[in-house]
């Protein structure tokens, strides 16, 4: 490991309350001659920890705290013990608050949100129960549906003569806190969709009413109504946190915090208080833009992304300028039809349970011991083996960071928990040793098989992708699931275990539009894409990007190409907008041939177009940054070498070997 | 390592190349068929033939598809050739199924790799090709022998041509054949790094045999831990009225060893398409034993060992040429599965029938074609309700969104709901059907393929019948087995049937 020169060197200890640990260590770099005169702070909350990253002034400053029940008491604590690491420096600068949180994801998930009511296009009432018709798994065709958000019972038909006083008595009587409004072919035409809700809202003022062609205007109908329920399912619930965080946010004496959205990009409290669903992903948004801040420093065309954490490990693949979408996602079951990041997870991750089926085969996952109570090692009643345990078994987290979180380590009760798989009453060291490293190399394969969804199903080969590992157990895995894609570069960025919070505090701010295109002219397209730039706009100095959904005509999946981002400076013209259009075109059969290794006579057309506005923030690079505290220690086990970063182990087998410490990161390469 | 480890780090690999496969096929198809409603598999096949790993898609694709490798081989494969065969009588299931097939050698280890899809038209007499009313397989279009269209990343344009012509939308059959090709190409790219990962030839051998006994285990001890019993069924099948009546006769014999399935007293195949090929048939018997014993059996453990499927060639469960066999594919595979279901409830509990039926409707001319299986409901359980509006046996496939098949076909939706009150009643209901109604905006041919239009699903356990499926033409009741030449502005209506329900209510 290099040794590092710092200019400070900060360890200090301030007053926190009891059974929260914090953690801080000052990263020093080099700022371009942009210097950026705010502090840049990010706020990320996760299952167990919240972490604050802020930037100012050629220093990163790192906070952790553990999250609490309600997410802005946690957020808010990181938020001022990170100002108060500032100290001094504080004065007369402005703050931008970025945030990323959980409490839309959790609350879909623990199908927690407002008293919802659909109307939908009569005779098409049933849109949502019956789906795509298919059963989620092949042979167990009576397992129950996932139930969608809203049910028949709750759901209304109108007709275009709908009767407004029958409708409200309707909603009213349904005891109703949201409306969701979802009309058959609105996507085409949103005019009666739009005045239906315009109407109501006048009659209903205190009910959350949303319209689908406010989140979206494409096609498919179920995947459009779907999204449209979830978002008037959450935004009640969601809104009135939003609204806390931004008052005390205020109280405290900075700005109103920009939100994460699942699209990537920050949008303002007000948006995200509008429309919650567009925040399901914001988690973890915020680790990827990170991501691709890195690829670009290091000059990476591409790198694959795995964030793994205690119960889950999310992929993806980023690249400079924008980042990849993907339109079909489901979360808990339900697809949600908005931009969102093209995230894959698998539930693998530290503290995954490892388990032997019948016929003797050794399992992980996709159940998780949790962070309660977590692995056998921690000692707080843990039985079941998990991953964890057997990193401790194998004696690769003696040093671990973990320390600094309160947590000790049972290395008998972990050894209990893997020799329990084993038939044998008394087995050997050596058996419960191989046991466990047998278990790690099952969910690295698990992690491997991610990566490959996100790559090798997109037309992308993970071997000659470098691999940005990071989250608390990304390090662990990163060189075994490497091994597995035949991937020989990989990168670990100190910043590894607050990544998203890192990420939030440099994300641009993003508003987008989009529109399905296909059955228009192009005239229209042109005027829609010229109205829609100058709406986003409202002179905010910010550049536009446009993207476009292409594909050959009678193809259902297209590739996404991005038309780079015109400055704002002038005016968005008809003109920019046909150039747009026409580099899309021009660039989508290679793309195609790249993907599927064919290209077809047919005619190319564009499906969707996105119109963004994006605020970048002038960040400094992170290029000549060093740790500022060196916490690593290094020692070698089974020809392995192991060491601790500040948020991480990072498990080293020989045939691999650290070849530079650059932007914040080290990278390792295959040896050979 | 140790080899419980190895076991399943080896099957989540393999399985991974499948999925990647499966999805590379739908992003790049060009058929609703395929890109929305997902009518595709993909597998790959040890040397010998044996299939190793697959991706969860359609029942009715992956318990046949070995037989159609088995079909390729006869005719020496080199690496690096990619051969399609559609032909029933070896391996395929109905003609629109193409199977494109190619071999990977690397280090001595040779697998194969498919992917089959169910093309919008096969160049049969009716758009669609899947009318009831092909007498013999010629009817039903063409027939593709086992033919090699490419080698060494060299597609055959010609021989891609000769094939495409004779079909409807040759352009789009042509992107079709050609999305399963690259699905193909993620094997061949991924698969020599694979085995090199396992120590080559040596080491993956091994491996994949443990895998393979594994399986056998998993079969083993699935059979061992359920209690003996026999039973016999009989099912009649819906059949237009000009052909004689003909059942299909089912006896089991579940012991610890496995399970006999003797379908060999079913009637002769039928100058119509109600008839099986084998691999169909025995896909339905799988598909029977993985859902009620051991959803979770991986792919390695389907061996002829522990099931023992037993027909006579020339009967409507093992169709012989000249057969014709689009509706042996689609309903009697489902009537399969619901004859031996209900001999195997004779001495075990079993849910209550689901519709039994896939309600193929095919609307199309010279211009477009547009098929649709429409989900019904599912039997109820003695754990709970069947659910509703849901494909319940040998298939999976997705609807065509209403806003997709507007945007493509000149089709306009009128209604899409669930059939209220069409499940049987009991102790728990079975599931709901659903009623779909289209108006045609130009002249077309209708055809519809269907069966419990005369009996409804039965309950189980005291529980009642789902109610029969109906149709409707411009509001005039039609058979569920016919072809209609309808005009611009005409409505089809399709009521699918409910699941039987259990118990006394």
């Amino acid at each position: 490991m290099r040794e590092t020169g710092t200019d400070t060197s900060i360890y200090a200890s301030f007053p926190v309350r009891q059974s929260t640990k914090y953690m801080l260590f000052l990263q020093v770099f080099r700022s371009a001659e942009q210097i950026n005169h705010d502090i840049l702070i990010g706020v990320d909350v996760g299952g167990t920890f919240t972490d604050a990253v802020a930037v100012f002034d050629g220093r990163i400053y790192v906070r952790k705290t553990l999250t609490t029940p309600d997410q802005a008491d946690g957020a808010m604590q990181a938020l001022s013990c990170v100002l108060c690491d500032l100290g001094s420096r504080q004065t007369n600068v402005r703050v931008r608050f970025a945030h990323g949180s959980t409490v839309a994801t959790n609350a879909l998930l623990e199908r927690k949100g407002a008293r919802t009511v659909a109307l939908f296009s009569e005779n098409f009432t049933d849109i949502l129960e019956i789906g795509r018709q298919t059963r989620e798994s092949l042979y167990r065709p009576n397992n129950a549906k996932t139930p969608p958000i809203v049910s028949a019972a709750s759901t209304i038909g109108v007709s275009t003569n709908v009767d407004l006083t029958e409708l409200v008595s309707q909603i009213v009587s349904a005891k109703a806190e949201s409306v969701a409004v979802c009309l058959l072919r609105s996507y085409l035409d949103h005019t009666v969709e739009a005045e239906l809700v315009q109407q109501l809202r006048t009659r209903l003022p205190d009910l959350h009413i949303v319209a689908s062609c406010e989140l979206t205007q494409e096609f498919r109908e179920y995947e459009r109504a779907s999204t449209t329920t979830i978002d008037a399912f959450l935004t009640p619930v969601v809104a009135p946190y939003l609204r806390k965080i931004g008052n005390r946010a205020v109280a405290a004496g900075i700005d109103s915090p920009l939100v994460m959205q699942s699209n990537g990009g920050l949008g303002n409290l007000v948006d995200a208080q509008s429309h919650a669903a567009k925040l399901v992903l914001s988690g973890p948004a915020g680790g990827l833009i990170a991501a691709q801040k890195i690829c670009s420093e290091l000059d990476f065309d591409q790198m694959t992304c795995m964030d793994v954490g205690g119960t889950s490990c999310d992929v993806a693949v980023v690249q400079p300028g924008e980042l990849s979408r993907n339109p079909d996602r489901k979360v808990s079951g339900l697809p949600l039809q908005l931009a969102m990041v093209d995230i894959h997870t698998v539930g693998a991750g530290a503290s995954s349970i490892v388990w032997m089926d019948k016929a003797g085969a050794l399992r992980v996952g996709p159940n998780s011991a949790g962070s309660n109570p977590g692995p056998a090692a921690y000692g707080r009643g843990g039985k079941q083996c998990t991953i964890t345990d057997c990193h401790v078994v194998l004696g690769n987290l003696e040093h671990t960071s973990l320390q600094h979180w309160n947590v000790s380590l049972d290395v008998a009760a972990a050894r209990r928990a893997v020799a329990s798989l084993i038939s044998e009453p008394e087995p050997s060291d050596d058996e419960v040793e191989s046991l466990a490293a047998s278990a790690i190399a099952v969910v690295c394969t698990n992690m491997a098989e991610a990566v490959g969804e996100v790559t090798i199903a997109r037309g992308l080969d993970p071997a000659s992708i470098p691999l940005l590992a990071y989250g608390g157990a990304g390090g662990l895995h990163a060189c075994a699931i490497a091994d597995a894609l035949g991937c020989r570069t990989i990168v670990i960025p100190y910043l590894g275990g607050v990544l998203s919070a890192f990420g939030l505090s440099v994300a641009p701010q993003r508003r987008e539009l989009s529109r399905t295109v296909v059955d228009e002219s192009e005239t229209e397209t042109l005027s829609w894409m010229v109205t829609t730039a100058k709406s986003l706009h409202k002179g905010v100095d910010a550049r536009i990007e446009i993207a476009c959904d292409i594909r050959y005509s009678g193809q259902s999946h297209s590739l996404s190409l991005v038309y780079c981002a015109l400055n704002s400076s002038y005016e968005f013209s008809a003109g920019d907008a046909q150039a747009a259009l026409d580099d899309c075109r021009a660039r989508f059969a290679d793309q195609h041939r790249a993907n599927f290794g064919h290209t077809l006579d047919a005619a190319i057309e564009i499906a969707t177009v996105r119109v963004s506005l994006v605020n970048d923030v002038p960040t400094a690079t992170l290029q000549d940054s060093v740790l500022a505290e060196h916490r690593t220690l290094e020692s070698t086990k089974r020809n392995t070498t192991i060491f601790d970063l500040p948020n991480g182990t990072v498990l080293m087998p020989q045939h691999w070997a650290v070849s530079k410490e650059v932007s914040g990161c080290i990278v390792l390469e295959h040896r050979a | 390592m140790h080899d419980a480890a190895r076991l399943q780090i080896l099957e989540r690999q393999l399985a991974g190349v499948a999925q990647q496969m499966g999805a590379v096929l739908v992003r790049a198809a060009l058929s609703s068929n395929i890109k929305e409603r997902r009518d595709s598999s993909c597998a790959l096949f040890t040397a010998d033939g044996n299939i190793i790993a697959q991706a969860a898609h359609i029942p009715v694709h992956i318990g046949s598809m070995h037989h159609a490798v088995a079909a390729v081989m006869q005719h020496n494969p080199k690496p690096g050739e990619v051969w399609i065969t559609n032909d029933p009588y070896a391996g395929g299931t109905h003609l629109p199924d193409i199977t494109a097939i190619s071999c990977v050698l690397h280090d001595r280890v040779l697998m194969f790799t498919a992917s089959r899809a169910h093309h919008a038209d096969v160049g049969g007499r009716f758009p669609g090709s899947m009318s009831i009313h092909a007498a013999r397989i010629e009817d039903e279009g063409v027939r593709i022998l086992p033919i090699r269209i490419s080698s060494q990343g060299n597609v055959n344009d010609d021989a891609v041509s000769d094939i495409v012509r004779a079909m409807r939308q040759p352009q789009e059959r042509r992107g079709d054949l050609l999305a399963q090709l690259a699905s193909l190409e993620v094997a061949h790219r991924r698969l020599p790094r694979l085995i090199d990962s396992w120590g080559g030839k040596s080491g993956f051998e091994t491996s994949c045999s443990l895998l393979v006994d594994y399986g056998r285990r998993r079969a083993a001890a699935m059979f061992s831990n359920l209690e003996a019993g026999s039973g016999t069924a009989m099912l009649q099948l819906e059949l237009p009225p000009q052909l004689p009546e003909s059942e299909i006769r089912c006896s089991v014999t579940l012991s610890g060893d496995g399970i006999v399935v003797d379908l060999s007293g079913s009637s002769q195949q039928l100058a119509a398409s109600y008839n099986c090929p084998r691999p169909v048939t025995e896909a339905a018997v799988w598909f029977v034993v993985r859902s009620l014993f051991d959803p979770e059996l991986p792919t390695s453990g389907m061996r002829a060992e522990f099931v023992d499927i037993r027909t006579n060639p020339g009967t409507i469960v093992d169709a012989q040429y000249p057969a014709a066999v689009a509706a042996g594919n689609v309903e009697v595979s489902s009537a399969v599965v619901d004859v031996v279901m209900d001999a195997i409830a004779k001495f075990r509990d079993v849910p209550a029938a689901g519709q039994g039926t896939m309600n193929n409707m095919i609307i199309g001319n010279e211009n477009f074609n547009y098929y649709e299986t429409i989900a019904g409901g599912q039997g109820a359980s003695s754990l709970g309700d069947g659910p509703s509006a849901i494909h319940v046996a040998m298939t999976n496939t997705l609807n065509t969104p209403l806003e997709a098949l507007e945007s493509s076909f000149p089709l306009k939706a009128l209604k899409y709901a669930i059939r209220r009150d069409s499940g049987g009643s009991g102790k728990y209901r079975g599931g709901n059907g659903v009623v779909r109604t289209l108006q045609v905006l130009e002249p077309c041919t209708v055809s519809l393929l269907a069966q419990r239009r005369r009996t409804g699903p039965p309950g189980r356990a005291g529980g009642g019948a789902g109610k029969v499926g109906e149709q409707f033409i411009d509001n005039e009741a039609v058979s569920g087995m016919g072809s209609y030449e309808v005009s611009a502005g005409s409505v089809i209506e399709i009521r699918t049937p409910g699941g039987g329900g259990w118990g006394t209510p």
